[in-house]
């Protein structure tokens, strides 16, 4: 019945500066940025316009498809060419750069014309180790981050879409999922069943799928809610299909960018791994790579800045590159008009 | 062919709150092809609810909507796609009733495909060029290959009705379909939707809280509170005469201008 | 109601915008001129209405008197809004605060959006309440003068309700509720000019015309100048003694709300005045304003009529 008590000078400037007029100016330009009906604000963006009159903008039904949006950006055009060196160094590399486990060069080696990365406290040329563990660290990133995304766009769009029971379920199996020691589950089924890069896979798949599944779950059940999507059920499209073509599309832009950094993550967590010595010693990553370069920091730096700059460098471009996808794909977004 | 709500109720049940929410209560309504009907409310009186009770959007808690005598709820597949083409729905927009993603062809495209109404992709364009020209979008190529963040209210919600209507409709049920646009464009979409139930024989189920609209085109008007049906008749006697206080306290509601 | 007794704030006006422009992006490389050498005048006690389709740029307008544009630097502003004389293009965001503080108190469509959620509606509007005015009521700012001064503007703004309203959070009032509680918050600043952007529209009939009429009856009482910004021609009608017409960004119509209404002179406003009554009158054909109509009238650049 009584007012709050503390109205301070400060309370005052805060919601002055911060609340209303903020929130005033965003939604104004949100306001105003629509198109209107007629010619009631000029180009660039006239609806009405005959096609051939429209002012800078391009005549709608001649854009670039989205897939040549995206190729065009400064930043596909950066990234996409680096993360492909990556990928087809890790492809091909290994056939051109010789042994890396072969001993017999000097120790700790600095870079140099014969061994352009130095050598490791063993003597193994060091653009071997580098380029070999390029290809178990890139097949543990990508195939997490599919695998995540695929159990992710369908287990969370099901249970966004449909809500009730199937929702429960989902929620429960992620949460189960989540809490499960990732860490002691991959050093059991080591145990059991032997450490290769596939076990690694399984396991970061099973419980790294939730965060994408929760993603797509929240992005499904507030586009379920959706006109179009009402409008599709009342038209007599299957839910498979309504899912598929209305939800999951709208639903992308998010989980394009969580599955982005689920790329980084699979790559950060298995170098975590390795260094619990879960992986196959004879075919180090990156990951674990860095790990042994730490006891060399002060007598060997480039041993732990290759493999570092390598994960930095295909995390960043993966990121970038999600963004970028999403840009290209969401066609209110920031397209060249 | 006739359209009915037969003593229907909706009862939302939420977790949280113990009271469950009325939403519908014991409303009958009937619909025809060719004839103007007017659900009148204001918010919260369970008119968008019964809309989406007549689209077979929700189940009604008790009673039964019916189309010709058979009851919706115990349609099989065949009978149901069937009244999915014959009673179509025309949403609101305050751009969210077409996917962002779609192009116009794509989102007029796909119900025509769905329900079998052209063969192959030349001639969905051209059932798509049909109805766009029917709803005053002409040229039809130019607004076609549009997503829909490029086109305006008023064209949006014509993208709409030309998409209800692409599959030969009897009955449209709009909720609040021209309710967010200007005066002049409002009175281009409904111009359209008269034109097409005079043309067509297309008949509507227009849900709205604007009553000078209703005034101008509905045959027959409905007034919905608190979820119940409190009167209904033909336009003329509903304005000339309402029986319920309710009804013309929203007559004298209406600003007007001088 | 037309000015004060005060000879300065006769000659002075409270707003006047001269040769306003205002670009807005819209999207990475496209702009729009969103307004177009606007003029535009308030004068104290003035009522004031700004009519226009959506896009006609009367909410920007609206919020460039407030200082309300978006704070990117892609927004141009160019030409001068002048308050109590004062230039306000290119002054600082401090002075700014001290408009909003002072002299412009704004009410918006969407009152959930200006709300708080988390904080009770009562510390709101005491937020709201200037220390000057407690200060001259002889109470200092104490808590329970505070307290008095926040239920006697949630009554004045059609809240009999004062102390269990104050004592509500946002969402659980109801949507004409809430719009008055902003009209409190607004009037709580002793405004010279209060500033409502299309205060109604959200709220059904019935609840809009008792919104409404607080509005009037609250301006009234006060003596505050109001610009009303609507699409709505008939609430327009109701609330001002003088209006402007916009279209594409310009004004095309300016005079006493009456006569425009009645005798529009410009051809945009007799257009839009025609689809208005074609959608009441019984006997005429609706009418929707003509496409190559709207072309020309975004292209000419209009006199004033």
């Amino acid at each position: 019945m009584v007012p709050p008590p503390e109205t301070g000078p400060t309370a005052d400037a805060v919601t002055e500066a911060a609340g209303r007029p903020g929130l005033a100016g965003g939604t104004g330009a949100a306001g105003t940025t629509a198109p209107p009906d007629g010619a009631g604000a000029p180009p660039p963006v006239r609806p009405d316009a005959p096609a051939g009159a429209a002012g800078r903008r391009r005549p709608p039904g001649t854009e670039r498809s989205p897939w040549r949006v995206f190729l065009r950006k400064p930043s596909t055009m950066v990234f996409l060419p680096l993360l492909g060196l990556f990928v087809l160094i890790a492809a091909l590399g290994p056939l051109l750069v010789g042994d890396p486990s072969a001993t017999g060069n000097a120790e700790l080696l600095a870079p140099s014309a014969a061994h352009p990365l130095g050598t490791d406290h063993l003597g193994r040329d060091y653009l071997a180790r580098v380029v070999n563990g390029g290809q178990i660290s890139l097949l543990v990133g990508f195939t997490v981050a599919v695998l995540c995304m695929t159990i992710g766009l369908v287990v969370g769009g099901l249970a966004g879409y449909h809500g009730g029971w199937m929702d429960t379920l989902m929620v429960k199996l992620a949460e189960f999922f989540q809490v499960l020691p990732g860490i002691v589950l991959a050093l059991v089924a080591a145990a059991l069943l032997g450490a290769n890069v596939f076990i690694i896979v399984a396991i970061l798949s099973i419980t790294m799928w939730p965060a994408v599944a929760r993603i797509v779950r929240a992005e499904a059940m507030r586009i379920s809610q959706l006109g179009y999507v009402e409008s599709a059920r009342a038209a007599g499209f299957r839910s498979a299909r309504i899912i598929w073509s209305d939800v999951l599309p709208n639903a992308l832009p998010p989980v394009l960018v969580a599955t982005s950094m689920t790329v980084g993550r699979a790559i950060l967590i298995e170098s975590g791994l390795a260094y619990l010595g879960i992986g196959d010693p004879s075919h180090p990553s990156w990951g674990a790579l860095l790990n042994s370069a730490q006891a060399y920091m002060r007598d060997g730096w480039w041993l732990a800045v290759a493999p570092g700059l390598c994960i930095f460098l295909v995390v960043l471009a993966v990121n970038m590159l999600g963004d970028a996808l999403n840009d290209a794909y969401n066609p209110t977004v920031g397209r060249v008009k | 062919m006739l359209l009915e709500a037969i003593d229907v109720s909706k009862t939302f049940r939420s977790r949280r709150s113990s009271a469950p929410v009325h939403a519908v209560q014991n409303a009958t309504l009937q619909a025809r092809p060719g004839e103007f009907v007017a659900i009148v409310g204001e918010s919260g009186s369970g008119k968008s609810t019964l809309a989406r009770l007549l689209l077979d959007l929700l189940d009604p808690t008790e009673g039964s909507i019916q189309l010709d005598g058979r009851e919706v709820g115990s349609m099989d597949r065949t009978e149901r796609r069937a009244y999915r083409r014959s009673v179509q729905a025309v949403l609101q927009d305050p751009a969210g009733s077409l996917n962002p993603r779609k192009r116009v062809v794509q989102a007029i495209g796909e119900v025509i495909r769905l329900h079998g109404m052209a063969r192959g992709p030349a001639e969905t364009r051209q059932r798509v060029t049909e109805v766009l020209e029917l709803v005053g979008m002409e040229p039809a190529e130019a607004f076609m290959d549009r997503f829909p963040h490029e086109l305006s209210g008023g064209q949006r919600q014509r993208v709409l009705i030309a998409r209800a209507i692409a599959l030969d409709p009897r009955i449209i049920v709009a909720d609040e379909a021209v309710s967010a646009l200007d005066a002049s464009v409002k009175a281009g979409v409904l111009a359209v939707m008269a034109d097409l139930k005079d043309r067509l024989g297309v008949g509507y189920v227009f849900i709205t809280h604007d009553l000078p609209v209703v005034q101008k085109v509905a045959d027959h008007v409905y007034v919905m509170r608190h979820g119940r049906i409190l009167e209904h008749g033909p336009k003329d006697e509903i304005f000339a005469d309402p029986s319920h206080p309710y009804t013309r306290e929203l007559l004298a509601a209406s600003p007007a201008l001088p | 109601m037309t000015t004060t007794e005060n000879p300065l704030a006769a000659s002075t006006p409270l707003i006047e915008l001269t040769g306003l422009n205002v670009v807005l992006p819209t999207g990475e490389r496209s702009e729009v001129e969103a307004v177009k050498s606007v003029d535009l005048v308030v004068h104290d006690g003035e009522r004031v209405g700004l009519v226009g389709e959506s896009g006609s740029g009367k909410s920007v307008t609206g919020r460039s008197i407030a200082g309300l544009l978006p704070t990117s630097p892609r927004v141009r502003v160019s030409g001068s809004i002048r308050i109590r004389g004062q230039e306000m293009v290119g002054a600082p965001a401090r002075a700014w605060d001290e408009v909003r503080r002072q002299t412009v108190g704004m009410i918006f469509q969407d009152p959930l959006t200006f709300l708080n959620p988390t904080m009770r509606v009562g510390r709101q509007v005491a937020e709201s309440i200037p220390d000057r005015r407690l200060v001259r009521s002889g109470a200092g700012g104490d808590r329970t003068a505070r307290d008095r001064a926040v239920f006697r503007f949630l009554r004045q703004a059609g809240l009999p309700d004062a102390e269990q309203v104050a004592a509500s959070f946002p969402h659980e009032l109801s949507g004409g509720m809430r719009q008055r509680v902003l009209i409190a918050i607004a009037i709580a600043k002793e405004p010279s000019l209060v500033l409502a952007d299309e205060p109604t529209t959200a709220l059904d009939a019935t609840v809009q015309q008792h919104v409404l009429r607080t509005l009037d009856e609250t301006v009234a009482e006060l003596g505050t100048s109001l610009m009303l910004i609507s699409h709505d021609l008939a609430v327009v009608a109701g609330m001002t003694d003088r209006v402007y017409v916009m279209y594409a960004g310009r004004i095309v119509e300016e005079g006493p709300t009456a006569r425009v209404l009645t005798e529009p002179r410009h051809e945009y406003t007799q257009a839009l005045l025609r689809s208005v009554r074609s959608l009441t009158d019984r006997d005429t054909d609706l009418y929707s304003i003509p496409l190559a109509l709207r072309q020309r009238f975004a292209e000419e650049p209009t006199h004033v009529a």
